[in-house]
């Protein structure tokens, strides 16, 4: 009877385990490194009597094509007193030409199941469109007559304003928005880049047609323009259609930049924007570092922001304060793509209770980065991905020209060049140079910190991290 | 974002409704193997580059979740994240990342989707890391309690502290009254707080069993290879018991339903509802086709009237939910400073309307159906495309993926009047719920709990 019982009491205690049986085989993967140059399709870069640089990349997999037009320099060719206006006027080049009506553009455009967009940010003025091939002359007709003959109707520019404005003014009722943008401003002061980049709803009620017409003559001008021209086409008749569209194009010189560095500001300030019914405080964080390609350092930098931060959830950032401490749904580190004096930041949002331990849990990390630097698995983990993904960002045509369009605009030389070497490059690193880079980039004293949320609860937490400057959301309605 | 859970449905059932049905299927050439614990692969071949998508869709989706437990499929799309048997916290993304790989998955009304995007070379990692939280998920206090508390973060970021996101809530919870599209994919934050163990343990042998799944490869592969890793690692999971699945079917609606939301906001703005069969009513072809006229473009009727003409509008336009069980039509109106609400109602309703009175012009017509089969060689493009495209028509067609082509074939045929046709059946507004968003910065929430937490129950938070 015993023994029953012992055999009992011994079938539970097996039976969890029987039922919980492992039926899936074990698995140890090896982990490889590729630093093979990835296969770029065969492209053409011509340089046209114009100044204009074109590049062809053709791939007939899916039967579309696209075109991005570009204008380097972005913010640092936009004035102070009227931010927003190169992206107003981009925008406005869709909106009526010598031969074609806004509504003409569009019905064209719409009717063939392309698309065009435009826009103006920090570091490029530009214009897209992605059409089925059949039709790739239709999309050369169209940006050419946009960028070669606008005229800026009065009335269409009323139209876009109205729009604009009134979209502007609902920003700040978006917290996340106002942290990206009151950041920016915290951080950069008095630089271009501190500028929004569509505006406010003081500056774009205020500029006229003349700014429009002055920004178009002196920033979309062919001695600047990139062409980059993606998809399934043949290289000798989408050569035809750029001398066709673009061959008669003439202007002025490139404009010529000059912008003073950014002025970094010194210790820690906070600026705490008060929103009562916030559910949750949005927390941006960072400060001015230096030029995006930081030459030498560049990979290094990468590495070492992947583990800190930047690499989602194989970032420590992302371990500590959402896998461990539940606070956040993402937290992520990144240098701002911008040419020059880029900022480092990190950003997320926390429940206005834990916004605190959110930000102290971030510098507290960045300080261990600094002083003790990191793990040789972690890189190899990093390096891993680096070039273990780099392929995938090669798949379609238009990724390619993504790749072209960065190395081009963010200043990395020559783009061929760039991407053979990219992954050479990121497996030389090494660790002593990944911690090296974190006593040379990462700065936890420099960290300026702008928080959106309810500052009852918010601001007794922030005391400890600096200067706290309180203001009311109801402040930024203009700003916006 | 990692783990996004999808807000707007990814337009690929649209897109999956390509021209020349026939050709694409042929052109895909779609393979099928079938398991014998009744888990389906689906397999697709592109050998133009060295890299390969393997996806998991589970049939399990908001809509297989009641009062009490909502969220709880997109809890676990974060769960599926939290270890296993061989495996720790977080360590499957870990380990695919530090393979090259990609990864993420989403949580819809109708399912749950998992992906990972890596080299060719790495097919079997990831099809071993996915039949191994399949199979051997670690669904303990400790693992679900911190996650509990992500899912409350990404329910404040997405929901409660965005307007659009509060009123696309309160728009669907108030146009389905019986059918369990009602709550929110994300769940009630008093759900989410409140989990129970068992619930969770009950929820995944359920669900995540391999004959409630369907595995999609697609890339540089061989099928015979494939076959051979699918069954080796899923193979011995065995199948469960399904559950019947509520049979709720939302009764007509007799009337329009009118919402407000009083938000501090500093322009108003509308989003409205109306009511539309499943993904495979025969009528569906022709209301994707007038979901393109109204909406897609700066030539489209609601832009071109609301926003261009009228100038009464920042934002206008539509989108079809498309999904397992009859969805809906939604249509938003941003409404411009100066201007009223009333009239950009009247004038987005109006517009609306009148492609139930008067055909559409030749030319709309077939600029909608050059829209339609631009977007589907977009999603044609990478492998992910191509996988989520067969995997979502799995799963809103009851398995019958082709069906997603045969409705896009059905587009070409859709005239004018199957358009007006439509239009005038389901846009009408007595099958309209209205939601508008009221500026308004004094009006607090009336606090009717016992104590002011979030809550009250389940103290061991």
């Amino acid at each position: 009877m015993k023994n029953v019982i012992i055999a009992l009491l011994l079938a539970l205690v097996l039976m969890p385990t029987v039922f919980a049986q492992d039926v899936v085989p074990a698995f140890t993967p090896s982990q490889t490194f590729d630093v093979d140059p990835v296969q770029l399709p065969d492209f053409v870069h011509r340089i046209m009597m114009n100044g204009m640089h074109v590049y062809y990349i053709p791939d007939h997999e899916v039967p579309l094509a696209s075109m991005r037009l570009m204008f380097p320099a972005g913010k640092l060719l936009n004035p102070m007193d009227k931010a927003g206006v190169n992206n107003f006027m981009v925008d406005m080049l869709l909106k009526g030409t010598e031969t074609r009506s806004a509504t003409d553009i569009s019905e064209a455009i719409d009717f063939v199941g392309g698309s065009i967009s435009s826009g103006a940010g920090n570091n490029t003025a530009y214009m897209t469109c992605s059409v089925m091939s059949r039709d790739l002359e239709l999309g050369f007709e169209l940006i050419s007559d946009a960028i070669l003959h606008p005229t800026f109707p009065e009335e269409e520019v009323e139209r876009l304003r109205t729009q604009r404005v009134s979209s502007l003014m609902t920003n700040v009722d978006n917290p996340s928005t106002v942290a990206s943008e009151q950041w920016n401003v915290w951080v950069y002061g008095d630089h271009p880049y501190s500028m929004a980049t569509v505006g406010t709803v003081e500056s774009v009620s205020a500029f006229t047609r003349d700014d429009l017409v002055k920004q178009h003559e002196e920033l979309i001008v062919p001695g600047h323009a990139v062409l980059i021209l993606s998809g399934d086409f043949e290289q000798e008749d989408a050569n035809a259609l750029v001398d066709k569209y673009f061959g008669e194009w003439s202007g002025m010189d490139a404009p010529k930049v000059t912008v003073s560095d950014a002025q970094p500001g010194t210790g820690r300030e906070i600026l705490l924007i008060d929103k009562p019914d916030a559910a949750q405080a949005e927390i941006r964080m960072g400060y001015i570092l230096g030029p995006y390609n930081l030459g030498p350092d560049m990979y290094a930098f990468r590495l070492m922001d992947y583990i800190y931060g930047g690499g989602g959830f194989s970032s420590r950032l992302m371990k500590r304060v959402r896998v461990e401490l539940g606070l956040t749904y993402g937290i992520y580190s990144g240098l701002g793509a911008r040419v020059q004096n880029a900022a480092y930041s990190i950003s997320g949002s926390t429940k206005n209770e834990s916004a605190g331990e959110f930000i102290g849990e971030s510098i507290r990390l960045m300080q261990e980065a600094v002083d003790g630097g990191f793990e040789e698995q972690e890189l190899l983990d990093a390096k891993a991905y680096m070039l273990g993904s780099y392929p995938r960002q090669f798949e379609t045509p238009s990724q390619v020209a993504s790749q072209f369009q960065n190395a081009l605009i963010l200043d990395f030389g020559d783009p061929e060049d760039y991407i053979a070497n990219y992954r050479k490059n990121m497996a030389a690193v090494e660790l002593d140079d990944i911690n090296a880079a974190a006593k040379k980039y990462l700065a936890p004293d420099k960290v300026r910190i702008v928080v959106v949320g309810n500052a009852e609860i918010v601001g007794p937490q922030l005391e400890e991290f600096g200067t706290v400057t309180v203001k009311s959301i109801d402040e930024f309605k203009a700003d916006m | 974002m990692k783990r996004t859970l999808v807000l707007v449905l990814p337009m690929l059932l649209l897109l999956a409704s390509a021209s020349f049905a026939s050709d694409i299927l042929d052109r895909l050439n779609v393979q099928e193997h079938m398991l014998d614990n009744g888990m389906r692969l689906l397999m697709i071949e592109d050998h133009s580059a060295p890299i390969v998508s393997y996806m998991v869709y589970y049939k399990v989706g908001s809509r297989h979740e009641r009062p009490g437990i909502t969220g709880m499929a997109h809890m676990f799309e974060h769960m599926m994240f939290r270890g296993s048997t061989k495996y720790g916290p977080e360590e499957h993304a870990n380990i695919v990342k530090a393979h090259g790989g990609g990864l993420n998955a989403n949580t819809w009304y109708d399912r749950t989707a998992y992906f990972e995007n890596i080299s060719a070379e790495h097919l079997e990692l990831v099809i071993h890391l996915e039949a191994e939280r399949q199979a051997n998920l670690d669904i303990s206090e400790e693992s679900f309690r911190p996650e509990q508390q992500v899912i409350a973060e990404e329910r404040r970021q997405r929901v409660d502290n965005s307007m659009y996101g509060e009123a696309s809530e309160e728009l669907f919870t108030n146009t389905f009254r019986a059918h369990p599209y009602n709550w929110p994919v994300v769940g009630w934050m008093s759900d989410i707080q409140n989990y129970r163990l068992e619930d969770l343990q009950w929820f995944h042998k359920t669900f995540y069993a391999p004959n409630n799944a369907t595995a999609i490869i697609c890339g540089d592969f061989d099928p015979d290879d494939a076959i051979a890793l699918v069954e080796k690692y899923h193979g011995p999971i065995p199948a469960q018991p399904l559950p019947v699945e509520a049979q709720t079917v939302e009764p007509p609606q007799r009337g329009e339903r009118r919402v407000e939301l009083r938000r501090p906001a500093q322009l108003p703005f509308l989003f409205a509802a109306y009511h539309i069969p499943a993904a495979a009513h025969p009528d569906m072809p022709a209301l994707n086709v007038a979901q393109k006229i109204l909406s897609n473009g700066e030539s489209s009727r609601l832009y071109k009237k609301c926003v261009y003409e009228e100038q009464v509008a920042r934002f206008a336009g539509g989108s079809l939910y498309e999904l397992a069980h009859p969805g809906i039509f939604m249509t938003y109106i941003g409404v411009n400073a100066g201007r009223e609400l009333e009239e950009a109602e009247q004038i987005l309703f109006a517009t609306i309307e009148e492609m139930g009175t008067t055909p559409v012009s030749d030319m709309e017509l077939q600029k909608a159906k050059n829209q339609l089969e631009a977007d589907y060689y977009s999603a044609m493009q990478t492998n992910y495309g191509k996988a989520s495209s067969i995997g979502e028509a799995v799963v809103t067609y009851d398995g019958d993926w082709e069906m997603a082509f045969r409705q896009f074939e059905a587009t070409k045929e859709v005239t004018a009047e199957d358009v007006q046709r439509v239009v005038a059946k389901y846009f009408r507004p007595v099958n309209r719920t209205t939601l508008i968003l009221v500026p308004d910065s004094e009006t607090e929430p009336v606090d009717v709990s016992m104590t002011e937490a979030e809550g009250s129950e389940g103290g061991d938070q």
